[in-house]
């Protein structure tokens, strides 16, 4: 059922019923009306009145008989003339109880005049009786006269007696058919209270029909509701298990950290392992994690600029000593609280890597000095400096004579060992802040910083003298070497490495055109 | 008469127009001295009462309506159990006859039961012979609703002039 329908609905059945009340009421009053009549014909009817008794109208011309037998008697000297009083006074009565029934208007007019003059005769006999004259013979002449005035009326009594029992018949019918009409109404007015009860009943059926149906779908949705509940929960549940695993099981340190009291609603395996958190601290604060302070102010001040702090390298306080790390701190609300997400990347082991890659790229293997993209790399911004602010610096390449000779002799092993005992030497006598490298080969360079030309021509005779020294003690035999050296200054005219480079090379060039084993400079 | 229109004014109405017309036997024309009824009994010879001994036992009234009034009327007369306890009488039923030879058998248990009367005034006047008088037998039949039956309107006896104790 749509949701539109449902007070039209409403409406019509409010109409309906209202329509069904209002006709029940009628005929239910109706019903009660005629009840009401029927009830009262049938009392008037149940009242067992005499109206239908024969014996009345038989005692009326019994008790006329009689009377005239007493007037009779009376004139053979049998009866008393109270005898005659009484009978007249019965006969009275008797008539007196006919006129009381023929109190219907179907009676004519003609036979009501003959029954009041009857009436009026009869009271008239009553006072001559009661006033007969002393002298025998005159009352009994009186009461003769009666008795003729009687035998002239019997015929009168008889008419009104058949009249009246006429009329009571009639009566009679009129109650009966009055009757049968009130009982046809009854039975109609009872036949709508039914008819309506039932539409009424019927309607409710259908009422109470649509009312199960209604439930019975509200009840189907409901349960759909509960199950779709149940199974988003479930849903909900299994991947809240899901991300917990993740999170768990994940090798990045994972905490969720309430703001306004520090306390950990969330600590992952991984970070509560690195930070040697045993069991669940009561609060966790950033400052105490890191293992500088300065870096921390640094850091708060980027999170409060920044909202937020996204693979920020920091070093934290571990439960094995400090480890590099990625630091990640956003900013969550949880059940309207405000908390910090901290992503903690352990750091350590890719910073070693990169230590090792970048030391391999950079370093000679062999000796352990520079390489030569290394030395250039990193002697270029010196020489951009020390051009920008004219401080001295000079550069040293050198060579080892007649390498091949040793390669040859002794075989490459001990040309390596040679050059691994050159670069050990160079570490020993040089500064630290002196850049040394094996440019390949046998050839070196050495940077060295605030130096100037004669200075650097100084160092190069002491390592020259050094390398003239140096035993190489190798299983073969002893290997002996000497070094030839170019010394070049940076001047002013230079703009990079390379012009200085290219003079220092000449240089020793030229000490090996001189003989070897000697340091040359370019004046 | 339609059967909706039935009126019970009717029939009081003409009965008050025709009771005037007859006015003067009342009272008038009852003679209080006059022998009016004789009881016999088993066992006794019959006694004669006039309306003036009767009058002389205890009272007994009964407001009730008949089947020849519908509205109450106040019946004053004697208990016939009263009457009879006072006579000695035995028995199971009492025949009760009439001037006009009307006559009926009330049982004792009745008599016992709803203590009828033998009245002799209504609403405070003597009966004539043309109004049912002298006496009349009368149940309480609004008190008792068992009573609005034929069998009991056939045993209120008016005229009445002999009662037998059988």
């Amino acid at each position: 059922m749509s949701a539109l329908s449902i007070p039209c609905w409403r409406n019509r059945s409010l109409c309906f019923s209202g329509l069904l009340c209002a006709l029940a009421l009628a005929m239910a009053s109706l019903t009660f009306s005629a009840l009401q009549i029927a009830e009262n014909q049938v009392s008037r009817l149940a009242r067992p009145t005499l109206k239908n008794n024969l014996w009345v109208t038989t005692q009326l011309q019994l008790e006329a008989l009689r009377f005239h037998q007493s007037m009779d008697g009376y004139l053979l000297g049998r009866d008393p003339v109270d005898t005659v009083r009484l009978r007249l006074d019965l006969l009275a009565s008797r008539f007196q109880i006919l006129k009381e029934y023929g109190t219907d208007q179907h009676m004519s007019a003609t036979t009501w005049q003959q029954m009041i003059a009857m009436q009026r005769r009869l009271d008239g006999w009553s006072r001559q009786l009661a006033a007969l004259p002393k002298d025998p013979e005159l009352a009994r002449h009186q009461v003769r006269k009666i008795e003729t005035e009687l035998e002239s009326h019997l015929e009168a009594i008889h008419q009104m007696t058949l009249e009246v029992h006429l009329d009571m018949t009639e009566v009679v019918d009129n109650d009966r058919i009055g009757t049968k009409a009130n009982f046809a109404t009854l039975a109609r007015a009872l036949a709508g209270l039914g008819i309506s009860v039932l539409a009424m009943l019927a309607f409710l059926a259908i009422l109470l029909f649509r009312t199960r149906r209604l439930s019975r779908h509200l009840a189907g949705l409901n349960s759909t509701l509960e199950q779709q509940v149940e199974q988003r929960t479930r849903a909900l549940h299994d991947s809240e298990e899901r991300l917990r695993l993740i999170l768990t099981t994940s090798p990045i340190g994972v905490g969720l950290i309430r703001d306004s009291d520090g306390c950990p609603l969330f600590i992952n395996r991984p970070l509560a392992e690195r930070l040697g958190l045993t069991d669940y601290p009561d609060r966790i604060v950033l400052p105490t994690l890191l293992d500088c302070p300065t870096r921390y102010y640094e850091l708060y001040r980027r999170y409060r600029r920044e909202r937020e702090l996204r693979d920020c390298e920091a070093v934290l306080r571990g439960i094995d000593g400090p480890f590099p790390s990625l630091l990640t701190v956003l900013p969550l609300a949880i059940n309207g609280e405000a908390a910090s997400l901290i992503w903690v990347y352990d750091n350590s082991n890719r910073q070693q890597l990169e230590d090792e890659l970048r030391h391999l790229a950079t370093t000679d293997s062999l000796t352990e000095l520079h390489n030569r993209r290394a030395f250039f790399a990193e002697a270029e911004p010196l020489i951009q400096k020390a051009l920008q602010q004219g401080i001295p610096y000079s550069l040293i390449v050198l060579d080892i004579d007649h390498f091949k000779h040793i390669n040859d002799s002794f075989g490459h092993p001990a040309g390596d060992q040679a050059l691994r005992h050159l670069a050990d030497m160079l570490r020993d006598l040089l500064r630290e802040s002196d850049i040394c490298s094996r440019l390949g080969g046998e050839e070196f360079a050495v940077l060295l910083p605030n130096t100037t030309q004669s200075s650097a021509v100084r160092i190069a005779e002491r390592l020259r003298r050094h390398a003239e020294a140096l035993d190489v003690a190798l299983p073969t035999g002893q290997v002996m070497m000497t070094i030839s050296l170019g010394v070049a200054e940076l001047r002013p005219g230079d703009r990079d490495l390379a012009g200085l480079f290219a003079r220092a090379d000449r240089a020793l060039y030229d000490a090996k055109h001189q003989g070897r084993n000697r340091t040359s400079c370019l004046q | 008469m339609t059967p909706f229109s039935f009126s019970p004014l009717s029939a009081p109405v003409l009965l008050a127009l025709f009771s005037t017309g007859c006015a003067y036997a009342a009272d008038l024309n009852v003679d209080l001295n006059k022998p009016a009824l004789v009881i016999s009994a088993k066992a006794t010879k019959p006694m004669t009462f006039s309306l003036q001994q009767l009058s002389t036992l205890p009272i007994r009234r009964i407001t009730t309506s008949t089947q020849w009034h519908h509205a109450p009327q106040q019946w004053e007369g004697v208990s016939i159990k009263a009457l009879l306890g006072k006579l000695g009488a035995t028995g199971t039923s009492v025949y009760v006859a009439a001037l006009n030879d009307y006559a009926i058998d009330i049982a004792v248990a009745d008599i016992i039961k709803y203590d009828p009367i033998l009245a002799y005034k209504v609403d405070g006047h003597y009966m004539p012979v043309r109004d049912k008088g002298p006496l009349v037998v009368i149940y309480p039949y609004d008190e008792y609703p068992a009573l609005n039956i034929q069998f009991y309107y056939n045993q209120a006896v008016w005229q009445v002039n002999h009662i037998t104790v059988r």
